[in-house]
């Protein structure tokens, strides 16, 4: 707290209308075994200084992984001088949304520290986790990643708001690849916690490997995908990365203001069935992207995006909710403290309805199921999205049939979101990790079945 | 201080012992709705101490980072790394880090102009750039970057490797949304070389807007086979999930490659032949040597559709006892963590493919029905083991009678990388650098791909 103190001092007295600086110091440890052989397992500390400052309106930024008061003097420099040479031609100057001032230490419960636990401990948990895997000879290869990071985060502002933070969390990743001649299928499970290492006490790593190797033998029986428009129901996981990648994104603030977001101007409009209904929420309890205030230091809160069909609200950095005359939702992440605070996801979800399953399946004649998720990518300016599902299946009839491999779903946004016409019971939530402006950010996504009339799905 | 800590960590029992160092500074300007919004200024430094040590069944390695680069963390650092390979299993292929040798001929990757930027010159390019998009009345929103970067990179190791060298890298890109009518239209474009360049990144914004126009008024086309005109940056992006990865001596040892065992045979279309060429001038993924210290050189990796050989380091090569290619990289493939934190896998430097003649134009002119295609969403779902991607496009164009026509509203393909190597039938003559990964480049030209299924 004394350093970043210091470095908010020496950015007042360069005149500085506003300034927040974050210093951190965080152990990581990554482990990563392939085919039984680790070919990742290292630990470390970052350490630096992350200074934003506000400069007649402009902002600059300026990071450096050394602590030495020099070096931090240089940076609180670099930022100002970034700001001065942009500040002549910005033409909007930056107001930050009013907020109380917070002075708090958060720390994430923790029984056995990270740091407590031996890398030998960790190394054994993957090898354990990698042979549960093992469970036929098709699987031909399975890859385990354990991550853990913890340490000590502070944020300081010249607005007096003093946050120490303590966070740990902790994840496990297992990829499972079943091989029967041609045929290749491969199926990611993970899991992680905000914690200490008891975190594996409640997440099942063995389970998780089981459940790879399984659904990837699975996929040794599929055929490819039809391409072309069908009744389309997502699992959890895809429908979670729906509500992630094509609405989130589009809710972030930061799209909204800069036109790149189909969501703009909609505030109060329809822009889904009445069916759908979604939160980013901050505060869902142990989530991936679960925190008490973000990174400019605000109070972060369960934001609703969407109630009942229609749009009422964005996620908010304070810069975006002054410039919309919003009140500010601590929205605003930043990776670490090498980069800025910037509008960020937390946790995002669509709420359950009551239907089951069953019923969203058995009025389909002929569609496609979608379980999983390689991951997505959207277009927030357009509104076109693209996700691949991991494995899939023919619904015909009502019932699932056929096994499908490399099945995507595209469409757009509004037109997708539009066509839900079924939502279920069964809510559950995943992590993930979300990349936007060079930054990787932990997030929740979730959801319950969800059925979606005339999806294009693709195939080979 | 690597030195030291190489010495440290000798001291403390390691058989032998690497310090790999990185050291960046960089400018970034951000453009956002329109303007220039924000300047950025990081310096990155750090050292990832990788210790090996022998066992009565062989080596291990062990590896930690660190930012604070004091005495005393060095020393922590080397006796965690240490700790680390003595929990480790031995593995009876780890024989040893790189040995001394002399470093490759690089082109010039140093440009003292880049040096001696500041915030305030990136600053003007991007107002010159914004005036040059601002030509164009249906441009709603123009966003991007520009950025200047000065890097050390250095490795020592107790077996007498120690070198170190300078880059610089200089580039940037811009996204520009039209509308007109109801309709919205979105293009971009980039730029990336070692060398400072006001003009070229001027032209980038002139070229996005085109592009961003063109997108205008989209119409839907019918699912079926087309042949298609791929751009740099799309074939770069499916490059690197699918192809890049097959050619890593790592994974092909550990049989997640589908090129596992294909050496000599052909494994793509005889028009392509693919150079990893870490020499080249001006390429931001050139270097004297990889991430372990080993010298690089030009290699053919594909020589007219022949598979001639995969991406080592020094423990892929000992391990099959063959020659060292120098492609040790330190990268994630979906993160955004230092090269100094992370232990060498493999990796290209730059993934050159061999331009024959054309510039995109000479290439539409040769397909009668297809679609020119310039990015694809979601390369990263691509299956690296088999090879199958299943993608969306992006910007694109509908090509019919050698002319481009209209803009397409949605499409999908889906395939396999392989099967597209063996159907691509033209590679044009205008290449460009693409970035792939920290100091890791795509040099390739417009490349047509023959009859290509494509979901409307």
């Amino acid at each position: 707290m004394v350093i970043a103190e210091r470095a908010v001092r020496l950015s007042e007295r360069l005149g500085a209308e506003y300034a927040d600086v974050r210093v951190e110091r965080m152990h990581s440890t990554e482990i990563r075994l392939t085919q039984d052989t680790f070919d990742q397992v290292a630990s470390g500390v970052d350490q630096g200084i992350g200074i934003r400052v506000l400069y007649k309106g402009v902002w600059g930024f300026g990071s450096s992984t050394s602590l030495k008061p020099i070096d931090i003097s240089k940076t609180v420099k670099a930022a100002f001088d970034a700001a001065k040479a942009t500040g002549p031609h910005a033409k909007e100057k930056v107001a930050l949304a009013k907020v109380p001032m917070a002075k708090r230490t958060v720390a994430t419960s923790v029984r056995m520290p990270m740091q407590s636990v031996s890398m030998e401990q960790k190394m054994k948990l993957t090898s354990e986790t990698s042979a549960a895997a093992r469970i036929d000879d098709r699987i031909a290869s399975v890859t385990v990643t354990y991550n853990d990071s913890s340490g000590e985060t502070v944020l300081a502002t010249s607005e007096g708001t003093r946050l120490v933070g303590k966070p740990s969390r902790g994840s496990i990743v297992v990829v499972a690849v079943a091989k029967s001649g041609e045929k290749v299928g491969a199926i990611r499970e993970r899991d992680g916690m905000q914690s200490g290492f008891e975190l594996f006490e409640k997440v099942d790593p063995r389970g998780l490997a089981k459940k790879a190797a399984e659904r990837a033998l699975k996929l040794l029986g599929a055929t490819h995908a039809p391409s072309g428009r069908f009744t389309a129901v997502a699992d959890q996981k895809l429908a979670g990365v729906l509500a992630h990648e094509a609405i989130g994104h589009a809710s972030e603030a930061d799209h909204v203001i800069t036109g790149e977001s189909v969501l703009k101007d909609k505030i109060g409009q329809r822009v889904g069935s009445d069916l759908v209904t979604m939160y980013d929420d901050s505060t869902y309890p142990g989530g991936w992207g679960t925190a008490v205030y973000d990174s400019e230091g605000v109070l972060a809160e369960r934001r609703l995006i969407i109630e009942k069909g229609f749009l009422k609200g964005y996620i908010l950095n304070r810069e975006a909710a002054a410039q919309l005359g919003m009140e500010p939702n601590g929205g605003a992440r930043a990776q670490s403290f090498v980069h800025r605070p910037i509008v960020r996801m937390s946790n995002t979800y669509l709420t359950s309805r009551d239907q089951s399953l069953e019923e969203l399946l058995e009025d389909v004649d002929c569609g496609v199921y979608l379980k999983g998720s390689r991951g997505g990518q959207v277009d927030t300016a357009k509104g076109s999205f693209q996700f691949s599902a991991e494995e899939g299946y023919l619904i015909e009839k009502g019932q699932l049939s056929k096994p499908l491999s490399d099945v995507s779903l595209s469409g757009m946004t509004l037109e997708t979101l539009m066509s839900i016409d079924g939502v279920a019971d069964d809510f559950q939530i995943s992590i993930g990790l979300c990349g936007k402006g060079g930054q990787v950010a932990t997030t929740g996504m979730g959801s319950p079945h969800i059925r979606i009339k005339n999806a294009v799905i693709g195939g080979k | 201080m690597l030195e030291y800590a190489v010495r440290r960590s000798i001291r403390l029992g390691a058989s032998q012992a690497e310090a790999f160092f990185t050291d960046d500074m960089d400018t970034n300007i951000l453009i956002e709705k329109k303007q220039v919004k924000i300047g950025q200024v990081k310096r990155d430094r750090g050292i990832g101490i990788r210790v090996l040590v022998k066992k009565a069944d062989g080596a291990t390695t062990g590896f930690s980072y660190l930012t604070d680069l004091s005495r005393n963390t060095i020393g922590e650092a080397a006796k965690s790394a240490i700790a680390t390979a003595r929990v480790r299993k031995a593995d009876k292929d780890l024989k040893s880090f790189q040995m001394k040798a002399h470093a490759g001929q690089v082109g010039d990757i140093f440009d003292r102009k880049v040096v001696r930027t500041d915030p305030s010159d990136l600053v003007e390019i991007g107002e010159s750039m914004l005036k040059e998009s601002s030509s164009d009345l249906r441009v709603s929103t123009v966003s991007g970057n520009i950025y200047s970067s000065v890097s050390r990179m250095a490795v020592v190791n107790s077996l007498g490797v120690s070198a170190s060298y300078r880059s610089t890298a200089f580039g940037g890109n811009t996204y520009v949304v039209t509308e007109s009518n109801g309709s919205i239209g979105v293009g971009w474009e980039s730029y990336s070389s070692t060398h400072y360049d006001q003009e070229k990144m001027i032209h980038v914004a002139k070229d996005a807007v085109e592009i961003a126009a063109r997108q205008l008024k989209p119409k839907p086309i019918q699912s079926g086979s087309y042949d298609l005109v791929v751009d740099q940056e799309g074939f770069a992006d499916l490059l690197m999930n699918t192809f890049v990865q097959e050619l890593r001596a790592d994974l092909v040892q550990k049989n997640q490659s589908p090129l596992a065992g294909r050496t000599g045979s052909e494994s793509a279309s005889r028009s392509v032949s693919f150079i990893d060429d870490p020499s080249m001038p001006r390429l931001q993924g050139s270097k004297p040597f990889d991430t372990e210290g080993c010298p690089t050189k030009p290699r053919t990796v594909v020589d007219k559709g022949i598979l001639r050989g995969f991406l080592h380091n020094s423990y892929t090569s000992n391990k099959e006892n063959t020659e060292n290619t120098g492609n040790a990289m330190r990268y994630i493939m979906f993160g955004a963590k230092s090269e100094y934190a992370l232990e060498p896998i493999t990796g290209p430097h730059n993934l050159v493919l061999k331009p024959n003649k054309g510039e995109r134009e000479d290439l539409v002119r040769e397909v009668r029905n297809g679609i020119f295609v310039r990015g694809f969403i979601g390369a990263h779902t691509s299956n690296v083991q088999s090879g199958d991607f299943s993608v969306a496009m992006d910007c694109m164009l509908r090509i019919e009678n050698g002319e481009l026509t209209h803009p397409i509203k949605q499409a999908m393909i889906g395939g396999n990388m392989p099967a597209i190597l063996r159907q691509i039938r033209v590679v044009g003559g205008n290449s460009k650098q693409v970035i792939m990964g920290p100091r890791m480049t795509l040099y390739a030209p417009t490349i047509l791909i023959e009859g290509v299924t494509v979901s409307a």
